[in-house]
This record gives structure tokens, sequence and C-alpha cells, in this order.
């Protein structure tokens, strides 16, 4: 018979994926190893003094005084006001978390602090007396100008 | 012709794993890790990240931010600003350029915040002005209530691998 002529198969095209996989997972591999993610960083937030520029001040609001933290190198701090403040900064949570309106206390929570670090004291040193002040529980801290 | 013969009975079979999901699986992996990559190599410079002890717990909210690094040199002294690849020099005309840029950015995203990376070696006199620039940034951007820094810290949890 004529007509029962058999069709030819449809071709067959395959790709070998092989070597693209292979490939593929060497990029993979090196983009793995390669990436380091930021663990362990955390991030404070910081209220910036007002500068000149800055932010408009209403002259009919009653500005709160600020604390002020001298930070003097090496570990020392001074407060100046009306207490017998510690001049180590490693009393400084301490005292100001006893010096808060709520643990009897005569500063405000939301009262400013502002960290005035001397011009060569160590960025370490300075967000130390930061860091302590943040956890004694104020809202308000901020970094001022410098002593000298 | 036999069944037998129609069924392909006695032809070697082809087996073979369907491989298209792994492909697209692996691909879109190594996607993410070349951004992540891409992301991480520009905000996070490799530096000495102050570390106080027993740090509170006060993190900042997520928001879009822009990250600005001050690194040191081996001397522990700082060289430059790094914003986005670029960087900036610590002198006046630097720090203007740096201000300009930042506000630039403030003023295309209302709610960023800027996270402070700096060394923890450097001395305050370095960071200061840096700091002094992002409030002139906000200033400059028409933020009445200033812009919002974040200042980054190591927790002590990942050691030594900075």
């Amino acid at each position: 018979m004529i007509g029962r002529r058999r069709m030819p198969d449809p071709a067959r095209t395959e790709l070998n994926l092989t070597s693209m996989i292979d490939v593929v997972f060497q990029l993979l591999i090196y983009f793995i190893v390669g990436t380091t993610f930021a663990m362990g960083e955390q991030s404070y937030r910081m209220d910036l003094p007002e500068r000149e520029g800055g932010a408009e001040v209403d002259p009919l609001e009653l500005d709160d005084e600020p604390i002020i933290v001298q930070v003097l190198g090496g570990g020392r701090i001074r407060i100046p006001g009306p207490w017998n403040a510690p001049v180590h900064v490693d009393g400084l949570e301490s005292f100001l978390e006893s010096q808060r309106s709520d643990r009897g206390g005569i500063i405000e929570l939301d009262a400013p602090i502002r960290i005035k670090p001397r011009s060569r004291v160590s960025w370490q040193d300075a967000v130390q007396a930061f860091n302590a002040a943040v956890a004694a529980g104020y809202q308000t801290v901020g970094f001022d100008e410098s002593i000298d | 012709m036999s069944i037998a013969s129609r069924l392909g009975v006695g032809r070697p079979v082809r087996t073979g794993a369907n491989l298209t999901p792994m492909i697209d699986m692996t691909f879109l992996l190594v996607v993410f890790f070349i951004l992540v990559s891409r992301i991480t190599s520009v905000e996070q410079v490799p530096l000495d990240l102050p570390s106080p002890s027993n740090p509170a717990a006060n993190p900042a909210p997520e928001a879009p931010r822009l990250v600005a690094n001050v690194p040191a040199d081996e001397e522990g002294e700082a060289i430059a600003v790094l914003l986005d690849q670029r960087s900036y020099r610590l002198d006046e005309s630097g720090l203007d350029d740096f201000t300009r840029t930042v506000a630039g950015r403030l003023e295309a995203i209302p709610e960023l915040q800027v996270n402070l990376r700096a060394d923890r070696r450097i001395p305050y006199e370095i960071v200061e002005p840096v700091m002094d620039a992002l409030a002139r940034a906000g200033a400059l951007a028409g933020r009445p209530e200033g812009v919002r820094v974040n200042l980054v810290i190591q927790t002590e949890e990942r050691g030594e691998d900075t």
C-alpha cells in the first residue's frame, strides 16, 4: 500500500543543559560565600542639636535646660549641676536612671541630654556616653559641639 | 503490525528529570545574591564600629535610609566621608558638597533617614562636622523637624567578624 508510508518522527531537539547548570551553581556558590550581611549592627536614633539655620523656634516656648554630659576622654565624664555626679562613664547610666523624675529624681524623661565630648575624644568614648543616656531611658539624647 | 511493536516494547526507555524548576530557582538565587552583594558593598564599608558595653535596645524604625560612612586608615585617622560610592573630603568644600548631595536626596524622598557609620577610633572633632553637615542638609531640604540621623554601632554577638 502506497498510502501507509510512515511519517518521519518530529525532530527531537534538546539542549544540553549540564554545562550551564554547572556554571550557574559556581556563580551561586561564589555569591553566597562572598556576601556578608550586617549582622549584629544596630542603629540608634539621635537628635541633633539645633544649629544655626536649623529649625524655626517658637519664641513663646521655653526650652528645657539641657543636661550637659561632658566626655573628657579615658572614660572620665563631668555633669555640671546641683548633684553629686559620677566622674567615670561606668556610673553614668545608673546616675541618670536614679535622676529620672519617675524614679524620684529631678530630670524629666523628655529633658534634652547633650553629650559634649572633647574634640580629641574618640568616637567610641562619645558613643559610650550616648549609649548610657539612652539606656537610662531618656528620649531626647543628642550630641553637642565639642568642648574645645 | 503486532501490538507489542506498536507500543514500542523493547525500545530503550528515555528517562530524564525535568530540570526546569531547579534552574528557575537557581537563577533566582543567583540574582538575589548579586543584588545583595552590590547593595552591601556600597553601604557596608568595612570599618571598626563603636561597640558600647551593655548597648541599649533602641533600634531605629524601618524606613528608607541613606548610609554615610566615615572610615579610618590604619593609624585611626579619618580619610573621607563615603556616600553612595562617592567620597567627600573632610574639609569645608568637601563637606559643602556632601551637604548638597544629602539635601537633594532628602528632598527626593521625604521619609529618608541617615545612618551614620563612623570608625570607633576617629576623634569627635572629625565626626562633629559631618553631623553638622547632615543637620545643615536637613535645613537646606526644608525639613522643619530636621533630619533623622541614626548612629550605627556594633553589638557584641558579632564578635571579631568585622
